[in-house]
């Protein structure tokens, strides 16, 4: 059987809440706990995901953001599996806040990870300060063992 | 062999326009791009691709962009499967059409459970500012995999 888990994320606020380039979990709840797809035992809670194998896995985060509470923020996002931050970052992320308030941020990444390894979502700021919102019901993670 | 599919988009205009839109902005011709079928055949229109089996596949694409007459231009896209909303806005494709800025680019992938004869499009708004973003022929691409 494949070992795939597809997800939304939840609404949070707090995705622009950090200093400068500095990569935190952020408070309160990340993850909806309900997938859309869950094949292989996965185990998902609020502000993580536990892998049920070992494996190399393919991980493709789709995140949807709105700001409003400023102008020209950026956040940033990488994963961080087991307390340890991945080298990979993203953050093509830009809102205007004149005549443009959303964005978003797509990125696709591997990594090998042993069973039980808990895996959340990291955020720091790369603009200006500024709350901006994950939009839970417009975005999606989705993460599948290929080998 | 397995199922996999990539098409490039083709210029059709403007896509930078207010409330959801379906555009016939695939190109059915399968030079340079890929067609693997295990047995059923796939149906691209320029509308759509129909599945020809079921299974979990991701699902995406990824849509270079030029814009012109106007400010701050950002178009959202969204995945469609039989015509239904999928809800994963793509929009990372800001515009500022200033300092030489008119390009941008967004793209989506994420594995979705489809079966045989779902239908797929990618449906674009107009979130930004008003203005002209037309996707750039050959240089952009919707892809679909099964993976299981």
């Amino acid at each position: 059987m494949s070992v795939i888990l597809t997800l939304r994320t939840v609404n949070n606020t707090g995705t622009n809440s950090g200093s400068y380039d500095n990569f935190n979990p952020i408070n309160g709840s990340i993850f909806n706990t309900t997938p859309i797809v869950n094949q292989g035992g996965w185990t998902v809670n609020n502000t993580s995901i536990v892998f049920p194998e070992d494996g190399y896995y393919c991980l493709m985060t789709s995140i949807y953001l709105t700001g409003g509470g400023s102008t020209r923020e950026a956040p940033a996002v990488r994963w961080r599996f087991g307390g340890v931050d991945d080298n990979v970052k993203a953050g093509p992320t830009y809102i205007r806040d004149t005549q443009q308030g959303q964005s978003s941020i797509q990125f696709t990444t591997f990594k090998q990870v042993t069973a039980s390894t808990s895996a959340t979502l990291a955020w720091a700021r790369w603009g200006n300060t500024g709350t901006i919102t994950m939009q839970g019901g417009q975005s999606m993670i989705s993460i599948w063992k290929v080998g | 062999m397995s199922y996999t599919l990539k098409r490039r988009f083709i210029n059709v205009g403007d896509i930078n326009n207010s409330g959801w839109t379906q555009y016939s902005n695939i190109s059915t011709s399968s030079t340079d791009d890929i067609t693997e079928t295990d047995g059923s055949a796939w149906s691209v229109t320029t509308s759509q691709i129909t599945v020809p089996f079921g299974g979990y596949y991701i699902v995406g694409f990824t849509a270079y962009m030029i814009g012109s007459g106007n400010l701050r231009m950002n178009p959202n896209a969204d995945l469609y499967i039989n015509g239904s909303s999928q809800s994963v806005y793509s929009a990372s494709n800001y515009i500022r059409l200033a300092g030489g800025h008119d390009e941008a680019s967004t793209q989506y992938s994420g594995i979705h459970e489809l079966s045989q004869n779902d239908t797929v499009h990618f449906r674009w708004a107009q979130i930004g500012y008003t203005g002209t973003v037309q996707i750039q022929a050959g240089e952009s691409s919707i892809f679909l995999h099964r993976i299981g």
